[in-house]
């Protein structure tokens, strides 16, 4: 079945389409909830809410965009939501919810995160380059996170952004920027 | 030679996900999310008894304060009238019909 038959397959109701478009579709917006919110649980929650929603909104799809473009856009607005979320949370210093309630432990913490995908010896440098990817602002995370983690091209991150595909090569280009800065600075912290 | 060191592990850094693998999302994830779209619900934030305490305590406060401020407030405007009525008897100016006399 094709994608949009298959989201159309899903407003009707039948959920083997809708268990095949997770199928198609998990490893995308599982990685970029990844990326995003950096911490496993949260990605694993996200992941839930973006499935949730695209089988809530299937009925109002419309083919104006390609079904692909649709779920990022969803799973994108997700993560911005959930980290927008936690920023609030944080900044009302509710400390014990950006805790695990059963571990006790650290939902969100950048220094610290692990990406599962990342070869053993990159593992130490790509911890570096999440927690400065973490600082970046909303928009120039995702250009970056869609063009250099996801690889899609710059095409399909502008129609998912809803952006000319000259204003994501100037935020990726910006994002790069300010990932070398931040970069910077940590390499003169460790020396120091 | 430091400038070197610093750009070449700035370059290792930001191409350090270039070989990154797709993480998989655990195996009963769907079934969690099928769960859910069975239930029909999509997920209802619940408010954590502690922020509803919070806000209940700070409204209190915050009618408590206005509630003294003005009472304060009010004390204050008689006590200055007093104060006022006093100098009038004293000067004799509470009669107003001496002016025109």
């Amino acid at each position: 079945m094709q994608d949009e038959q298959l989201i159309r397959a899903v407003a009707a109701g039948d959920m083997q389409a809708f268990k095949q478009l997770y199928e198609l579709f998990k490893d995308r917006v599982y990685n970029t909830c990844l990326s995003h919110l950096q911490s496993i649980p949260e990605a694993e929650e996200a992941t839930q809410d973006v499935f949730l929603e695209i089988h809530k909104a299937s009925s109002g799809f419309k083919a104006t965009a390609k079904v692909s473009t649709w779920i990022y856009r969803i799973t994108v607005n997700k993560c911005i939501d959930r980290i927008r979320y936690r920023s609030r949370q944080k900044r009302f210093a509710f400390v014990s919810s950006i805790f695990n309630k059963d571990t006790g432990e650290l939902v969100h913490d950048p220094a610290e995160f692990n990406h599962p995908g990342i070869v053993y010896e990159q593992k130490e440098n790509a911890k570096k380059l999440f927690a400065a990817i973490d600082q970046l602002v909303d928009n120039q995370k995702t250009a970056f996170i869609l063009k250099q983690v996801e690889g899609l091209p710059q095409k399909d991150i502008a129609d998912i952004m809803n952006m000319t595909e000259k204003a994501v090569e100037s935020l990726i280009q910006r994002a790069k920027a300010n990932l070398r800065k931040m970069l910077e600075e940590m390499y003169l912290d460790t020396k120091d | 030679m430091a400038k070197k060191d610093k750009d070449q592990w700035i370059n290792e850094v930001m191409q350090s996900t270039d070989k990154m693998q797709r993480a998989m999302p655990p195996d009963e994830l769907f079934q969690r999310i099928e769960r859910r779209v069975r239930l029909g619900v999509n997920k209802v934030k619940k408010v954590p008894l502690r922020t509803v305490m919070a806000t209940a305590a700070s409204i209190a406060l915050l009618i408590l304060a206005n509630i003294y401020v003005l009472g304060s407030g009010a004390a204050q405007t008689k006590e200055n009238k007093d104060g006022l009525d006093a100098v009038i008897e004293y000067y004799g100016l509470n009669n107003n019909e001496t002016l025109y006399r």
